[in-house]
């Protein structure tokens, strides 16, 4: 009895073991989401679909089920913390977690004084984040689930859409 | 407890078998039985006074007064039967605490604004939709970059192909200058 209850303790830690990266990303944006001049979208699989399919056929629903949910957090021009901009130290909380070992980044765009870079999770259980910066404001878009090819490809391609 | 002799045994037993014995008198012969003094003439009859003794003892079991080894026995028996329903209490503990700790799958859709909960789905989605077309247009705008530049690699491969067939032609015709 005292096996099967140590195999069902570990087990159901498993996942969240996995996803510390996930949930270090969920604790900041969780942190931020609630002051002034700043917005929160935390949308549902469901609510996602794939551009240009009008059809929920398998692989939309296969590629879909991947997703466990998206977070945008937007932080627009102004908000400030103790006379510091809130972006700046967000980016620095992010960075703590971002530029470890257990992320990589695999895209940095700059186009005049916007910059786009995206950081996905080195295993596949975790997150995909994107940071778009630019004067007027600083976006995290954060995409969490299984995290495999298929949905960084969707993705790049702007595949994933709201309906 | 009364004790019997050997002959007062002798005697019972005699009486045992004929079916004249009282209650009492068995009473005695069992007593005598589950003794250790038993002549050994008498001894094949034990099992057949003590074969129900373990079961006797349990029936009275709730009418007579515990000994400690007993009440060791029904202190073990207890715990057994606690430990079952507190691996169960465990069991289901630990599923309330994943279902609580998952996250949401339903159909959710969450907004806030300035710290506020705006519980307006229209409104949200119209924001999350906002926020993907300027991503996709960042990204759109970084895949025709990199096809440019894709382009443009060609291209200088094309032009570069033609000096590659000059430079074949005039190693060809070293060579045959060469074996002349």
């Amino acid at each position: 009895m005292k096996k099967v209850l140590i195999i069902m303790f570990v087990a159901l830690l498993c996942p969240y073991l996995a996803a510390a990266q996930a949930k270090q990303i969920h604790l900041i944006l969780d942190k931020y989401e609630k002051r002034k001049k700043v917005e929160s979208i935390i949308i549902s699989p469901s609510v996602l679909q794939m551009a240009g399919n009008g059809n929920y056929d398998a692989s939309t629903k296969e590629l879909l089920s991947k997703i466990s949910e998206m977070r945008i957090v937007n932080v627009k021009e102004g908000a400030e913390q103790n006379g510091t901009p809130l972006k700046i130290i967000i980016r620095s909380d992010l960075d703590k977690v971002l530029t470890g070992e257990r992320f990589s980044r695999v895209l940095k765009m700059q186009e005049g004084e916007e910059l786009l870079e995206l950081f996905v999770t080195k295993n596949e259980e975790g997150v995909l984040v994107f940071l778009a910066t630019s004067p007027k404001e600083f976006a995290i878009i954060s995409i969490f689930g299984n995290i495999d090819k298929s949905v960084i490809n969707a993705v790049m391609t702007g595949g994933i859409k709201v309906k | 407890m009364e004790t019997i002799d050997r002959k007062r045994a002798g005697d019972l037993l005699e009486r045992y078998f004929e079916a004249q014995t009282t209650l009492q008198e068995e009473q005695l012969l069992r007593e005598y039985f589950s003794g250790a003094n038993i002549a050994p003439e008498h001894a094949v009859y034990t099992q057949m006074f003590c074969a129900f003794a373990e079961e006797r003892e349990m029936l009275n079991l709730t009418t007579r007064n515990f000994s400690a080894e007993d009440k060791f026995t029904i202190n073990s028996n207890s715990k057994k039967f606690h430990f079952r329903w507190m691996s169960i209490a465990v069991a289901a503990a630990l599923a309330i605490f994943a279902f609580l700790m998952m996250p949401e799958r339903g159909d959710s859709l969450k907004l806030i604004i300035d710290g506020v909960n705006v519980k307006n789905r229209e409104l949200a989605l119209s924001k999350a939709d906002i926020h993907m077309e300027q991503l996709n247009s960042m990204l759109g705008r970084f895949r025709d970059g990199s096809t440019k530049q894709i382009d443009n690699m060609n291209k200088m491969g094309d032009a570069l192909s033609s000096f590659k067939s000059f430079n074949k032609i005039l190693t060809q015709t070293t060579l045959s200058d060469r074996l002349e």
